[in-house]
């Protein structure tokens, strides 16, 4: 082994590190395209004016493009989603790291896997034909769509993403703290939520924040049960239109400035979903660092 | 994990018993049980959404509304066209899946100019092959004046095709897909298996306009076929019962004669069972009546039929040939290149700054949403490249969605190889490509294959990524630049078009069922690499 590397072996090295080079260049890629494409129509939209008007009528004379409503949207339909997947997912997750055992951990293991599979349009249809109308049921809404429908099929669909996320932080606490804390008396349930939780706090919001980015990220679903309507949404019974449902829906006859308008609007949510991103590798960061 | 389960029974409790512990206790039951419940309750949400898909997707339930009742004959009375003429028998070729048809659409069949087709009557792509006998004196002329109306018999003409005798006609019905004639019923005794009797819907409930009219904004549009049998035995006194105006039911009896027609136009309140044919030509009020139509909604034709009519008819199996294809393809693509890079990332690259950049471009990739990945297909592959809305297009962008889940899970399976495998294939001469070649990738690999079924469950599940970049045509994919569907967009398409959403559900329950089986493959992959490490 003495001998230099051989021409092949350098060869291959290049070739393994081109092919780890195609994700960072993808992002860059995709970074720079999205900025070409829509940035663009800031030359001729403020982009105050972008943001924080609610006046959207791109296809009017003069067309008017404020995403204000989307924004609104997109945070109204994650919040509901988040308010709703938070505790469920908590809970869910302590139970794998804690209490689960035997034949049922394996069970739950596997839903949590399989509601993590399951497509975002067969989210899209059971919401539409099975969670809308118990909504126009109960809460006597014309339609059955809107923040709230979207808000509980968002929830069910980040759910596995928080439950994976907290089970792993809290396996990760270090046996010491647990144990010192049943040695010093305290129950099991007054350990975990005194002592483990606290501990793997950095973690378990880092699986809340990935989350959060899923909800806002999620397309198909939202797009098939928020009622799609161009209004600021007023409350968890109206309709809404999130970023990505815009660029969904508008893309399909858009030309000229409104096609630009919905690349710039791609450029919001990624520069949402960035700085998501860097929270969440902030805080898994973190996470390691207490947990030595 | 087992150093911990002693510890984890709080044997001390029983020890300590002042109030402020049975607080504790109380607390910590309460806790406890209601994390108990939201596990319980994530099973049954997975349970309610499968569930729910399946039984929609595997039967379908629905009521119809018809100009007609539910009631089908099989031998027909031609005494309104002809007098002492024989009763006659439809036929159809066996593989048509009609049983039964509304008169209506029987007459459809026999004088459209354009190829009539049968999915209109049962979703099944098959052109309709009117046949005719003309041969047969009083007889085929009372058929032909069923099945006409005066001003098609030019169109008539130009789509029938004559045969020469009865048995000609059993022949051909018997042969030709897609084929419709008629015998009289004493030729219809002793069908030979290729041929079936098609069942005629021909009976109407036709009322009095006043049945209909709207009284406190509320209309009786349609009636139940249970209310039409109640109805015509006689057992309904009063309209409201049926849900319509308050007014007693007058049950007129058919007569041969016009009387009974002109009874019903003038009393308030009345009902005639009669032929569509008369009401068409009377111009009479006609109740439609519901029939409740159920069955398999994903059967083997389904699968294996090709998709017509934007999906309305046909089954699905291009989509499935088409989403197939997308999966081969994206694994193709993406498992050298994820494979490759987690390679650079464990072996070869040192922690430093290649590193970091390296982790959080693979990273960042995975964070973004689906709706980009699409745009920016749509910018870079579909416009800057020229490879247009197709099939290369997607499967690129596909390719670099699930790129970091194959890096990932191959990262993780490569460091898991023991260190020993490597120093003691180097010890032993080998050059480093030689042993992760040789020694690392084959230790690795059920690691491995289980982020590639991964890659797969992403791949047939992705729709916001597709919809600009591959584009809505349901033919099968027949070069890179085709247009094409594959189950999640068709399912998508369906959904948004509002065509059908009995074919929503059997698509959707198709995805499931694929989706079930990706994931079952994975855990059982993944279970035997923990049996194999564990050794």
């Amino acid at each position: 082994m003495k001998s230099s590397k051989s021409v092949l072996e350098v060869t291959v090295e290049k070739i393994f590190l081109l092919s780890a080079l195609i994700s960072v260049v993808s992002v860059a890629f995709i970074t720079v395209f999205i900025f070409l494409e829509g940035a663009p129509l800031f030359a001729k939209v403020n982009p105050f004016t972008f943001l924080f008007s609610s006046k959207w009528a791109p296809t009017a004379d003069p067309a008017q493009y404020g995403i204000l409503p989307f924004i609104m949207g997109s945070v109204w339909v994650t919040v509901g989603a988040l308010i709703l997947s938070v505790p469920i997912g908590l809970a869910v997750g302590i139970f794998m790291a804690e209490m689960a055992e035997g034949r049922f951990a394996d069970i739950l293991r596997s839903v949590v896997e399989l509601l993590a599979g399951i497509p975002s349009v067969i989210y899209g249809l059971f919401g539409y034909i099975a969670i809308s109308p118990l909504i126009r049921q109960l809460f006597n809404s014309p339609t059955g769509l809107g923040v709230l429908t979207a808000s509980i099929v968002l929830a069910i669909m980040t759910l596995p993403t928080i439950i994976n996320i907290t089970e792993v932080s809290l396996r990760a606490v270090p046996h010491e703290l647990k144990e010192g804390s049943l040695a010093l008396g305290a129950t099991h349930w007054m350990t975990i939520y005194r002592v483990m939780i606290p501990s793997a706090r950095s973690g378990i919001l880092a699986g809340i924040v990935l989350g959060m980015g899923r909800a806002i990220g999620e397309t198909m679903a939202v797009l098939m049960v928020a009622g799609n309507a161009v209004t600021m949404p007023k409350g968890p019974l109206s309709l809404a239109r999130t970023l990505t449902m815009n660029i969904a829906t508008d893309m399909k006859y858009a030309t000229g400035d409104h096609a630009v308008s919905l690349f710039t609007t791609g450029i919001v949510l990624f520069v949402f979903i960035l700085g998501i991103n860097m929270v969440v590798q902030y805080l898994m960061k973190k996470a390691v660092k207490e947990e030595m | 994990m087992t150093s911990t389960g002693s510890i984890n029974l709080p044997a001390e409790e029983k020890i300590i018993s002042s109030p402020h512990s049975r607080k504790i206790r109380l607390q910590e039951r309460i806790a406890k049980s209601l994390i108990w419940f939201l596990a319980v309750l994530t099973i049954a949400i997975l349970a309610w959404i499968v569930g729910y898909l399946m039984v929609k997707g595997l039967r379908y339930n629905n009521n119809v509304p018809y100009d007609v009742t539910p009631y089908a004959e099989t031998r027909l009375s031609l005494d309104a066209f002809g007098e002492d003429v024989e009763d006659v028998v439809f036929i159809i070729h066996h593989k048509t899946r009609s049983e039964d048809i509304p008169v209506a659409g029987l007459r459809k069949l026999y004088n459209k100019t354009r190829p009539e087709n049968w999915g209109f009557y049962n979703q099944q792509n098959l052109r309709v092959v009117p046949l005719a006998y003309e041969g047969a004196g009083a007889f085929s002329a009372a058929v032909k004046d069923f099945i006409l109306t005066a001003d098609d018999l030019d169109d008539y003409k130009k789509n029938v095709q004559e045969v020469d005798s009865w048995q000609d006609m059993i022949e051909q019905v018997g042969s030709t897909a897609g084929a419709l004639g008629f015998l009289p019923a004493s030729e219809a005794e002793n069908l030979p298996k290729t041929v079936k009797v098609l069942g005629v819907r021909r009976t109407s409930v036709a009322v009095h306009p006043s049945v209909m009219e709207i009284v406190d904004g509320r209309m009786l549009r349609e009636i139940t076929s249970e209310d039409a049998e109640r109805l015509a035995s006689g057992e309904v006194a009063n309209w409201k019962d049926v849900g319509g105006i308050d007014y007693p039911v007058t049950l007129i009896e058919r007569t041969s004669d016009g009387q009974c027609l002109e009874e019903l136009q003038s009393t308030k309140g009345a009902m005639l069972l009669c032929h569509y044919g008369d009401v068409e030509k009377n111009g009479l009020s006609i109740l439609p009546v519901k029939r409740h139509e159920t069955g398999w909604n994903l059967t083997w034709h389904f699968i294996v039929e090709a998709p017509a009519r934007s999906g309305q008819w046909g089954g699905i199996s291009y989509i499935i040939i088409n989403t197939f294809f997308l999966i081969l393809f994206t694994v193709l693509f993406s498992t050298p290149v994820g494979v490759m890079a987690a390679i650079f990332m464990v072996e070869y690259a040192k922690q430093g700054r290649l590193m970091r950049i390296l982790r959080m471009g693979t990273e960042t990739l995975a964070g973004i949403p689906s709706i980009v990945f699409g745009l920016f297909g749509f910018i870079f592959f579909v416009q800057i490249l020229g490879l247009g809305i197709g099939f290369i297009s997607s499967t690129l962008t596909v390719t670099l969605m699930v790129l970091p889940t194959i890096i990932r899970t191959s990262e993780e399976a490569l460091k898991s190889v023991p260190q020993s495998f490597r120093e003691g294939s180097l010890a032993l001469g080998a050059t480093k490509l030689q042993t992760i070649v040789k020694v690392v990738l084959p230790a690795a690999s059920p690691g491995i294959l289980t982020g590639i079924i991964l890659a797969v469950g992403r791949t047939v599940g992705e729709t916001a990524v597709l919809i600009y970049t591959l584009g809505s045509n349901y033919d099968l994919v027949s070069g890179p630049s085709s247009s094409a569907r594959v189950l999640s967009l068709h399912l998508y398409m369906l959904f948004s078009e509002a065509l059908s959403f009995d074919r929503t559900f059997a698509t959707g329950a198709v995805l499931v069922i694929i989706i079930l089986l990706t994931n079952l493959s994975a855990t059982f992959v993944m279970k035997r690499v923990s049996k194999n490490t564990g050794k």
